[in-house]
């Protein structure tokens, strides 16, 4: 069964909260001194699931694409790494800037232009800014079945059937194949590849598509495409007030909790 | 009376077939000698017949069958030993194998004082004395049987009269410290054994055959004093005092039936002797030969050094999974073992009751050799791929040696220590985490987490709210950056500067070297880890590329020169730079932080005499620091110097000291077992009565903090046992506006 991953490459997630830093006026994110980026956690554990299509149907290629700046190249690396085959790296300084919908959009003519395969498989939201549509378009524009947030993926025969998390349990789903899946964190660990693959990995030849390789005008994709238009990027400040309980039994200070938190209105 | 007087072979011999005698001799004693154990056990009763006043082959005919056998007898031993070196030999070589030896004058002390001297067995005072009576034991009859074949072979006669006498008496005595160890030994066994070596047929082979072989000794011995000399001459008997005892059991018993009895005996003895030494190729009696041979090729490198995978990119696999990627010498120390269970009842997983034993891996791996290996030598020879046939055989890794033990290990180095026959566990375990993370990439969940954030982030403290810069907050102004021109870089380490715990350790050295004006910087936001945990973890590779990474920055920043020396408070950092990094490029000193702070306080730039509050301290040695650096003095006089401390000892201490449990990455991993090393180590450290713990290593301080936490749950906090770096000590006593 072939399946193609789509994945970003974001700032890391356990970056500590000091180190993260915007530029307020550039509305950018700043990266942090010394923390690489890395691939978004969901999108390694969709690769895992594709790799776990592929063992389980016995044959099959896994390949993956992602849109980014040079150094997204890493994550394609990584996920080579972990056993996908190909690796196709959506590039152009016209893509910059853009927004969920015309991400979706490049990646959707990078799929067609790849051949459309049994199964795409995204994460379900990439864990910068943690949108999670980019999954839910493409299956749009390419005109195919989806599900979202997954927590297991089965093959059954030429369908497959996935369990979706949902605020009150999990939905059990058949879908027929071609099909769009997007993992959510719930589905597992994903592997951590051998250092042989690493250095295989590394050897690997990852594959270039520029905007004019997909049949995209630049004024579609990026900043010019872009249906989100961001007015301004801060770093919200909290402010924490202790108030410590007084109360001469734990029974008092219960109750004196149970009063401050109904007058703070949140019992 | 003379030789001849009485009757026999040797009159004969010396009468007419002298020439014959000394070729055999000639053509024996050399292929004797390299064989020590032979004589001596023929020793037992050669030694009790010619002299003086007795004779070589006293009562005996066709005594030319054990000249015959002999060249059988080593003939099996060496067949032994060879065929047991094939399987060595499917290792890889090692520089040893081409005869580059380093530290030679280091490697011959080893032999001698280890190797022949048994330093390390007697430590235990029982089986040091056990093992002690045995060897000396043998040792002395084999030296005695050579002299009694050399006097008979020579036209000279040296054991005559009172040098017989005398010879006699050494020689019964060593027979009988030789019972005495054997009886000791079998006491040992039978008596008190512990789990982590029952006994196996090896031990009551040895044992009893030797027991045997003493006894029978005696036997021959007193029935040749009763048959021929006691009679005579009872004055020269009283100088064999236990054959002379022997020999009044059996005064009964008529001269006649006692030479057919003495013949009998002396052929079980001497049978028997020859039947037991070939045990010497067979059994763990071959630690006669590999134990000094092992004291001989064990490594010089500081203890804490784990070998390089050079041209890591290049290699067909990483790590060990099979026998064949161990080096020959890793293969040829699992045959020296000899069970003795030092190393397991040293080991800090052991004494918690978690899944590690050294001895039983080393063990299992030696049958796993012993079974696997010479299925690939057989391969080899009937020129098969190696690994015909062995497709269905346990793993090595993951299952001869189980995942969770690797894992256990603290890499602290205790049973190297404690190992009297000088096995290297600590490369052989991580040897085989290597494969486990780099070929199967199949490790605790913690591992792959403490990792991956190595990997991204440059240090191994996952979800950390710091920064590498966060200590310094409030304090900017205080801490000199590095430029290049500064003596000493301070090289705050991961820990330092990540953890809150150990960002006061930070403060603390920052302002002992500000106070005694020491010439220093810190590069600021720039340091990443030196690699150590991935290194200890089996991640070669992520080392390597740690390694290279932070001595680029150590050469941009003028940080990598013989003139520059590196100042760290953590011991592992201390360790990789001062023992591994050479080995990457690395030019410059290192020196720890406890180093450095005696000598500032010798030089009276730090006077520690502000009053601390009057404490009784027991100090915990760091594994890294200690038993694999050899610093054990240098944090304990800066601790003697403090006025108002009283220093106190835990049992375990120095080369002995117990590891807190966070070594060989265990700081970042889930313990698995009855209990965990760290509550061990506090257990210890209250059981002295001391107020205070002081350690020199961030790991030791946070073992110790949580360990305290479940040890003294129910202490109130002001007489919970304190936990402080050396440093923090002293800087409350030298530094006058220290909080």
């Amino acid at each position: 069964m072939d399946v193609i991953v789509c994945v970003k490459q974001i700032p890391d997630p356990e970056t500590p909260a000091a180190a993260f830093k915007v530029d307020e006026t550039a509305m950018q994110v700043l990266p942090a001194q010394g923390i690489s980026p890395v691939i978004s956690p969901f999108d390694a554990q969709a690769v895992e699931a594709a790799l776990r299509i592929k063992d389980a149907s016995g044959d099959g290629t896994v390949n993956i694409i992602s849109l980014g700046p040079d150094s997204a190249r890493d994550a394609i690396k990584h996920s080579l790494a972990m056993g996908a085959d190909e690796g196709y790296h959506l590039k152009d300084d016209a893509f910059g800037g853009g927004d969920a919908w015309t991400t979706a959009l490049a990646l959707s003519k990078a799929i067609q232009h790849l051949g459309v395969p049994d199964v795409l498989i995204f994460g379900r939201q990439a864990a910068d800014w943690d949108q999670g549509t980019v999954g839910s378009i493409v299956a749009e524009l390419l005109d195919l079945p989806s599900a979202t947030v997954l927590r297991a993926v089965e093959l059954n025969g030429d369908s497959i059937t996935v369990s979706r998390v949902v605020a009150d349990g999990f939905e059990n789903i058949d879908l027929p194949t071609p099909c769009v899946l997007t993992i959510s964190n719930e589905f597992g660990d994903p592997r951590y590849p051998q250092l042989r693959q690493i250095m295989q990995a590394a050897r690997k030849q990852v594959t270039e598509l520029t905007a004019a390789d997909l049949g995209l005008d630049a004024s579609e994709v990026g900043a010019a495409g872009s249906r989100v238009q961001m007015h301004a990027l801060f770093q919200p400040t909290s402010d924490v007030e202790v108030e410590i309980i007084e109360g001469d039994t734990p029974e008092e200070k219960a109750a004196g909790l149970v009063n401050a938190l109904r007058e703070a209105k949140i019992l | 009376m003379t030789k001849s007087a009485v009757k026999s072979d040797s009159a004969r011999r010396q009468a007419g077939a002298t020439s014959t005698g000394k070729r055999v001799s000639a053509l024996a004693i050399p292929a004797w000698l390299p064989l020590g154990g032979i004589l001596l056990v023929s020793g037992a009763e050669t030694v009790r017949v010619t002299g003086a006043h007795r004779e070589l082959f006293f009562n005996i005919d066709h005594f030319w069958v054990l000249y015959m056998l002999l060249p059988f007898v080593i003939g099996i031993i060496i067949y032994g030993l060879v065929r047991r070196s094939r399987v060595w030999r499917l290792g890889k070589p090692t520089s040893l194998l081409k005869g580059n030896f380093d530290n030679l004058p280091v490697r011959l002390g080893r032999l001698v004082k280890g190797g022949g001297g048994t330093e390390r067995v007697l430590r235990d005072p029982y089986s040091g004395v056990m093992h002690l009576c045995i060897m000396t034991s043998m040792i002395v009859l084999f030296l005695v049987t050579a002299l009694l074949a050399i006097d008979d072979y020579i036209p000279v006669d040296i054991l005559v009269g009172p040098r017989y006498l005398g010879y006699s008496l050494v020689a019964d005595i060593f027979g009988l410290v030789g019972i005495i160890g054997v009886a000791m030994a079998v006491a040992h066994r039978w008596v008190r054994p512990r789990t982590a070596w029952l006994p196996t047929w090896e031990d009551w082979l040895i044992l009893g055959g030797l027991g045997m072989l003493l006894i029978t000794g005696f036997i021959v011995e007193g029935l040749r004093i009763h048959t021929s000399e006691i009679d005579v001459h009872p004055e020269w008997s009283y100088w064999s005092p236990v054959g002379y005892v022997v020999a009044l059991m059996f005064s009964g018993v008529k001269i006649s039936a006692a030479l057919d009895i003495h013949t009998t005996f002396w052929w079980i003895h001497m049978v028997g002797a020859l039947s037991w030494i070939t045990l010497l190729g067979y059994s763990k009696l071959n630690h006669l030969v590999l134990a000094p041979a092992n004291a001989f090729l064990k490594s010089t490198s500081a203890p804490g050094k784990l070998e390089m995978i050079e041209n890591i990119e290049e290699q067909e696999h990483f790590g060990v999974s099979q026998l064949e990627h161990f080096t020959m010498k890793q293969i040829f120390e699992l045959d020296v073992c000899v069970r003795c269970g030092r190393c397991t009842d040293n080991c800090p997983a052991d004494i918690a009751g978690q899944p590690l034993s050294p001895m039983h891996i080393i063990q299992d791996l030696k049958s796993y050799a012993t079974a696997v290996g010479e299925q690939k030598v057989a391969n080899l020879v009937q020129g098969n791929d190696l690994n015909f046939g062995l497709d269905d055989e346990t793993p090595m890794v993951g299952g001869v040696v189980r995942d969770e033990s690797l894992w256990a290990c603290r890499t602290c180095g205790a049973c190297v220590e404690a190992c009297p026959v000088f096995i290297e566990h600590v490369p052989t375990i991580v040897d085989m985490r290597r494969s486990l993370v780099m070929e199967e990439a199949r490790m605790p969940d913690t591992v792959q987490g403490t990792l991956e954030t190595l990997e991204r982030q440059g240090h191994p403290w996952r979800g950390t709210p710091y920064t590498r810069d966060s200590w310094m907050e409030g304090i900017e102004d205080q801490i000199p950056e590095w430029t290049g021109e500064q003596d000493y870089l301070y090289f705050v380490g991961c820990t330092g500067a990540f953890v809150d715990r150990a960002q006061e350790i930070t403060r603390s050295v920052v302002s002992l070297l500000r106070e005694a004006d020491v010439s220093f910087g810190v590069i600021k936001g720039m340091e990443s880890c030196n690699g150590d945990p991935a290194r200890r973890l089996g991640h070669e590779y992520l080392y390597q590329i740690l390694a290279e990474g932070l001595i680029e920055l150590f050469n941009e920043t003028g940080v990598n020169d013989e003139q520059k020396t590196v100042i760290t408070h953590c011991p592992h950092c201390f360790n990789t730079f001062l023992n591994e990094y050479p080995d990457m490029g690395a030019k410059f000193q290192v020196i720890h932080h406890t180093q450095l702070l005696e000598q500032l306080v010798d030089d009276g730039r730090l006077v520690p005499s502000s009053d601390v509050p009057e404490q009784t301290i027991t100090y915990h040695d760091s594994c890294y620091l200690g038993r694999h650096n050899d610093i054990f003095e240098a944090p304990r006089r800066i601790l003697e110097q403090v006025p108002n401390v009283t220093l106190i000892e835990m049992p375990r201490n120095r080369e002995q000291g117990l590891c807190c449990g966070a070594g060989g990455g265990n700081m970042w991993m889930e313990e698995q077992g009855k209990s965990r090393v760290n509550e061990v180590r506090v257990e210890e450290a209250v059981a002295t009565g001391a107020e205070a713990a002081c350690t020199a290593c961030p790991f030791c301080i946070q073992m110790f903090d949580s360990g305290i936490g479940t040890v003294q749950l129910d202490v109130e906090d002001e007489d919970k046992l304190k936990v402080l770096d050396v440093a923090e000590l002293l800087q409350a006593a030298a530094v006058s506006d220290s909080e």
